[in-house]
């Protein structure tokens, strides 16, 4: 029980850094930040910049610890028949999902230039 | 009337009337020009302020990114140098990202100095100018220029190419990326090619001797 809530916690983390590392890549998609946090919001915002790939990069290292010890937690498992230790399947769905979000982070800024072109509507 | 009612009306006519005049107060003082997309005015500006070193930037007042490119450049350029005659800089806000209007007078605070003049250009073809001047295939903001204190704007419709230049854009230089103090050092050696009573107005210099 104490080695899945420590699963847990790493990979919620990691979720938590990749959604603020999206956060910060996803920041010129459209007047939103500053709508929501206004101008002074928005330039704390942007500051965070260029932290991404490092925010990005310990997200990554705590959801890989998440991964080895989920699965490797199965593996002794399956070698010791203890059924009641096993994770979840939603644990891995969990995982999965955390991974699919951590990769959508990393192109963040990319997928924002497919979602929105920045060109002033009169031009394009 | 009676004598009563009379001040009555004119607390009345005072609470009808004053919000309108403070409506009419506030429109009439934008910290902001509006362009017409012949530039005119901003060309007009550019040109009365030859002698001077002339920073242009082309910003959106919505991109986070664009916002703290120009709190980088208060910090490093103007508050370091508060009020220097020998520049003048044009803050010219464009609609990308779905930018409007009134997004323009909150983004303003972020560079404030006397011989700073925000403008708000509704078709944002002064990117389109300017990307054209650069010879560049994507719309030209979050755009940050630097004007030798000799450059004048003649052509009728482009602006001049600028001496220095600095971008948060992808597909343009790295190298040529927004760096707050590498501009602030720029803007330095540009300074120095005026002295301060030649870039101060006949009156103003006249004041100060």
């Amino acid at each position: 029980m104490q080695e899945q809530r420590k699963i847990i916690a790493s990979g919620g983390s990691a979720v938590g850094l990749s959604m603020f590392a999206s956060f910060v890549g996803l920041c010129c998609i459209g007047p939103w930040t500053v709508a929501l946090l206004g101008v002074s919001g928005a330039v704390s915002m942007a500051r965070w910049q260029p932290f991404r790939t490092y925010i990005l990069i310990v997200a990554g290292a705590m959801l890989g610890w998440a991964f080895w010890r989920t699965y490797r937690l199965r593996r002794v498992c399956l070698a010791e028949g203890c059924a009641e230790k096993r994770p979840g399947k939603a644990m891995y769905i969990s995982l999965w999902l955390s991974a699919l979000l951590l990769v959508l982070a990393v192109f963040a800024e990319q997928l924002q230039w497919l979602l929105i072109d920045p060109t002033p509507a009169a031009l394009r | 009337m009676s004598k009563s009612l009379m001040p009555l009306t004119a607390a009345a006519a005072l609470l009808t009337f004053f919000p309108l005049a403070v409506l009419a107060a506030d429109a009439s003082q934008k910290p902001y020009v509006v362009l017409d997309n012949s530039l005119g005015q901003l060309r007009s500006d550019f040109n009365a302020n030859v002698g001077k070193v002339r920073m242009l930037y082309i910003v959106g007042p919505t991109c986070g990114i664009c916002l703290r490119g120009m709190s980088d450049l208060q910090e490093a350029v103007y508050s370091k140098k508060t009020d220097d005659p020998r520049m003048a800089t044009f803050v010219i806000h464009v609609p990308t990202l779905g930018a409007h209007e009134a997004n323009v007078a909150p983004a303003s605070r972020l560079i404030i100095n006397r011989y700073t003049t925000h403008y708000w250009e509704e078709t944002g073809i002064t990117g389109r100018l300017m990307q054209q001047v650069m010879g560049v295939d994507k719309y030209v903001w979050d755009f940050w220029a630097i004007y030798a204190p000799n450059v004048r704007w003649s052509d009728e419709r482009l602006m001049p190419a600028p001496s220095f230049w600095q971008h948060q854009l992808g597909g343009l230089p790295a190298e040529k990326k927004l760096d707050a103090n590498v501009f602030a050092a720029k803007a330095d050696e540009f300074l120095a090619q005026v002295s301060t009573l030649s870039a101060r107005g006949p009156a103003e210099a006249a004041g100060a001797k």
